[in-house]
């Protein structure tokens, strides 16, 4: 009696000394606590931790809602076994519990972003992913989230392949790109606006939309490898390639050999300005041939 | 009584040894670590002659300067260095910094380890080294003070900086000097492909003592891949003309098999034919049966005067000196390009191969460290300009900070920073690249040719490789859930950041979103595209005219043979251009950039 009621009591304390210790953050903290640890991967800790703010907040707080998203997300998101169904009605609960927040918008997003990445990497079904971010742009259209869900829906219209799609993307983005000319996202909307004029077969009008794609990028301070050798190298080539603008062409090749001149491009940037000297004696001497 | 130590003698024993054993370690650790010193474990796997070396040398001046601190050095040999890394950051008893195989790593599980098992060092790269301080790198965030800018050290997966590299790589030939003037009758080797190969002949006629004929080029089936890297797939440049979609100047696997299925590349491409033709006129002066041979058995043969040339990296260099060492001068050359108007070669030479200037030797501080401040200070001190200076000089390698002396002898080693890049690549999933290797298994070793090579590989991949291409643009849509991932965790830090920190968290967010989630599913969609719609046998590639272009030239050419212009439009005109011709092509199918039935 007294083994099994001692086996008992090292049984009971060895789990207590298991569970996981109820934390004693501020909700400010233990939310950016959450976060790091969702950052580091250590999803059971974060979605602890969410969970604890969620319930120690009360239900109209703004803290309360960042849980559930953090939450959500966590549940969404962790690799491996993210299940997009047991974050579904907690994303959907802040879009009813708090119609009007930030947090809602970017609920509502999450949910449009589970319809674009079935967990079977199938491609997602164009009409109810349009439809969803149709949604958040309809709700939120002053909010970021409402913007970033106008570049989703135009980028996965673009990927689509389908030249009516892309040309609905086209119109959309060229009023986006007029009406919300303060956006973060205008940089990256000229660029699938861009896109959208390939696959319509306007390489003059994408070239154009990469020229404003050029002129409103910002170097990200953050990330060493941003720079403008991309925006230089798409405009040069669609220029020469594409549109046959060999003046532009020129300049950024040469902006390209000026700037970076140990890029990897920089070899087949003096290429292209080499043949494209060629091309036009060629077309020259062909156009003189034809003439009487 | 007697009994009773009988009975317990044997406890006894192990009792003794025990308490011996804990006896050593408390005393071993105590002498390592003495009460209030905080010690940092620091693990590697390079073994080469020199770096122990440098790393003791380097550790002795640091503990000079902290006198509370001790760095144990623990040097892991490479081939259970893998196994032993992973096994320490599971169980979470990992060294406080370790060096990171990331060469080894796919991106996607490198970016798993970077989250989870090393601390995210980008706040600290974008501060100043205060061990530059004095130097003109004082001022200068640490990223900066690195030749290449950090740019390869960035984790793009995990969108942070883990690790703090310690040298820069590079790739060379050795050659024996006595050898070759012995052989040859020469000094140094010629440069130019045909001149190389005569050469290579010459020495291959010749015989030692015991009769044995000399071995022109040592090589392995490690080392295989550093003459095809850089001799044999810089005919495949052109390849990049027709099927780097993305724009990138990196063939990728799905991007071939687009070009592939839509008729852009073809096996039978003389980019593929005359890659192969190279290999097997190279490789003829390999040692008999080199497919075979592991890397030791190559660098063997070169130390026993046995081969004349053998290409080496950096990391190598100083083994092989040491080796030579009393017995025969080593020198460093480049490997051999055929001349612009050769008459095989000559149409899809370009120039050198484009290297990358590469850091290597890189160091992360783990997730368990103890004493993550003093683990990380040991790595600023390694990476200040001074101190690296020092490290590779005694490693002989070549130091990465800027204005740090390279070793005369290595200065040989300085990359070609403009050049052409590789245009090979084939395997579209696991089954395709196993076929490709066997394949070319059977090439190398002379039991089939390129035409029967060609036709075999078509074959298995008109039979096989659609279902791996859907395969893998599925794979790949799965992988963004883990970008997704990394984009929340970016949204969330620019809605909490404040002031002009919001908006550089905004701009990184932003360009976060269109880099990893909008350009790869456009690039996707393009490429299911192009294999959707199956062979077209006149459209354009990525860089070649399309008749609109060509069409608008023509009228602005017109334009201007009617009323030339009084000022030419546009920038300057372009300089001189180099001396690289755009070579005349190997036949009219394959031609550079002309694929515009107009031109």
């Amino acid at each position: 009696m007294i083994r099994s009621s001692l086996c008992a009591v090292i049984l009971i304390a060895t789990l207590a000394g298991c569970a996981r210790p109820h934390s004693s953050l501020a909700p400010a903290k233990a939310l950016v606590q959450g976060w790091e640890c969702y950052d580091a991967a250590l999803y059971d800790d974060a979605e602890h931790l969410f969970i604890e703010v969620a319930r120690d907040t009360p239900d109209g707080d703004e803290r309360h809602f960042q849980a559930l998203y953090g939450q959500a997300s966590t549940i969404n998101l962790r690799r491996p076994n993210g299940d997009q169904e047991r974050a579904r009605p907690i994303y959907a609960h802040i879009v009813a519990g708090a119609p009007d927040s930030d947090w809602a918008a970017w609920s509502l997003l999450a949910l449009a972003r589970i319809l674009a990445l079935p967990p079977s990497g199938e491609a997602p079904k164009l009409g109810p992913l349009v439809a969803a971010y149709q949604k958040v742009i309809d709700q939120f259209p002053s909010r970021r989230a409402g913007e970033e869900a106008v570049l989703f829906q135009q980028s996965a219209r673009v990927a689509s392949f389908d030249v009516s799609e892309a040309r609905q993307a086209a119109a959309l983005l060229e009023r986006f790109v007029v009406e919300h000319s303060g956006s973060v996202y205008l940089n990256q909307a000229y660029r699938v606006l861009s896109r959208a004029y390939e696959n319509t077969n306007q390489p003059d009008k994408a070239l154009a939309a990469l020229l404003k794609y050029n002129e409103t990028f910002k170097i990200d301070p953050r990330h060493p490898r941003s720079d403008y050798v991309g925006a230089y190298w798409s405009i040069a080539r669609m220029a020469n390639y594409r549109v046959g603008d060999f003046a532009t062409a020129r300049r950024y090749y040469h902006l390209l050999i000026d700037q970076y001149p140990t890029d990897k491009c920089i070899f087949t940037a003096k290429l292209a300005l080499r043949q494209m000297d060629e091309q036009e004696a060629r077309l020259r001497k062909a156009t003189a041939v034809s003439e009487p | 009584m007697n009994a009773y130590l009988r009975s317990y003698f044997s406890i006894g024993v192990i009792a003794a040894v025990l308490l011996w054993s804990g006896w050593s370690v408390v005393t071993f650790r105590l002498e390592q670590s003495p009460p209030g010193t905080v010690t940092v474990r620091l693990a590697h796997y390079q073994l080469e002659a020199g770096v122990r070396d440098a790393f003791d040398q380097i550790i002795g001046d640091y503990e000079r300067l902290h006198p509370n601190v001790r760095i144990v050095q623990d040097a892991i040999p490479e081939a259970g260095y893998g196994q032993w890394a992973t096994t320490q950051l599971v169980g979470g008893t990992a060294p406080d910094i370790i060096e990171l195989i990331a060469n080894v790593m796919p991106p996607a599980v490198l970016a798993v380890y970077a989250t989870r098992y090393f601390r995210n060092l980008s706040d600290t790269v974008n501060q100043p080294n205060p061990y530059n301080a004095g130097t003109a790198l004082e001022k200068i965030p640490l990223r900066q003070t690195y030749k290449d800018g950090m740019r390869n050290s960035y984790i793009e997966e995990a969108q942070r900086f883990v690790a703090v590299p310690l040298s820069e790589r590079g790739l060379k030939i050795f050659y024996n000097k006595n050898l070759l003037k012995k052989l040859t009758g020469l000094d140094e080797p010629p440069t130019e492909y045909r001149a190389f190969l005569a050469m290579c002949e010459v020495i291959r006629q010749q015989r030692d003592a015991n009769g044995q004929p000399f071995t022109p080029i040592s090589c392995s089936s490690f080392h295989v891949g550093h003459w095809s890297a850089v001799m044999f797939q810089s005919l495949t440049y052109r390849n990049l003309f027709k099927a780097d979609f993305n724009g990138d100047l990196l063939l990728g696997s799905d991007e071939f098999y687009a070009a592939y299925k839509s008729r852009r590349l073809s096996l039978r491409d003389p980019t593929f034919a005359l890659y192969f033709q190279m290999m097997r006129e190279v490789s003829a002066y390999f040692p008999g049966g080199w497919t075979g041979l592991q890397r030791d058995e190559a660098i063997f043969r070169f130390a026993q005067q046995r081969a004349v040339f053998m290409s080496v990296s950096t990391q190598e260099a100083y083994s092989l000196l040491d080796l030579a060492q009393g017995r025969f001068q080593v020198d460093i050359a480049d490997f051999p390009q055929p001349a612009k108007d050769d008459p095989v070669y000559g149409p899809l030479t370009y120039g050198p191969r484009w290297e990358k200037p590469d850091d290597t030797f890189r160091f992360v501080v783990t997730r368990y460290s103890k004493h993550p401040d003093a683990a990380l200070d040991f790595l600023l001190y390694l990476s200040s300009q001074r101190v690296n200076e020092k490290l590779n000089d005694i490693a002989h390698w070549v130091p990465c900070i800027v204005g740090a002396k390279t070793p005369d002898f290595l200065k040989k080693f300085d990359p070609h920073l403009e050049g052409v890049l590789s245009g090979l690549q084939t395997g579209v999933g696991v089954d395709t690249s196993v076929r490709w290797n066997q394949l070319q298994s059977l090439f190398y070793n002379n039991n089939i040719s390129f035409e029967d090579l060609a036709g075999q590989f078509e074959e298995f991949l008109d039979a096989q490789s659609g279902r791996e291409f859907v395969d893998r643009m599925r794979e790949a849509r799965r992988d963004l859930s883990r970008d997704e991932t990394v984009a929340t965790t970016l949204r969330v830090e620019a809605l909490a950041a404040s002031g002009p920190a919001a908006d550089g968290a905004w701009v990184h967010y932003a360009n976060y979103l269109n880099s990893r989630l909008m350009e790869p599913d456009y690039g996707r969609g393009l490429l299911g595209n192009l294999v959707a719609q199956g062979p077209q046998p006149n459209a354009v590639g990525p860089y070649e005219y399309s008749p609109h272009a060509l069409e608008s030239v023509r009228a602005r050419l017109q334009r201007e043979s009617a009323s030339p212009p009084a000022k030419p439009a546009g920038p300057a005109p372009a300089p001189a251009p180099e001396s690289f011709p755009v070579p005349s092509p190997v036949d009219p199918s394959a031609a550079f950039p002309q694929s515009s039935p107009s031109s």
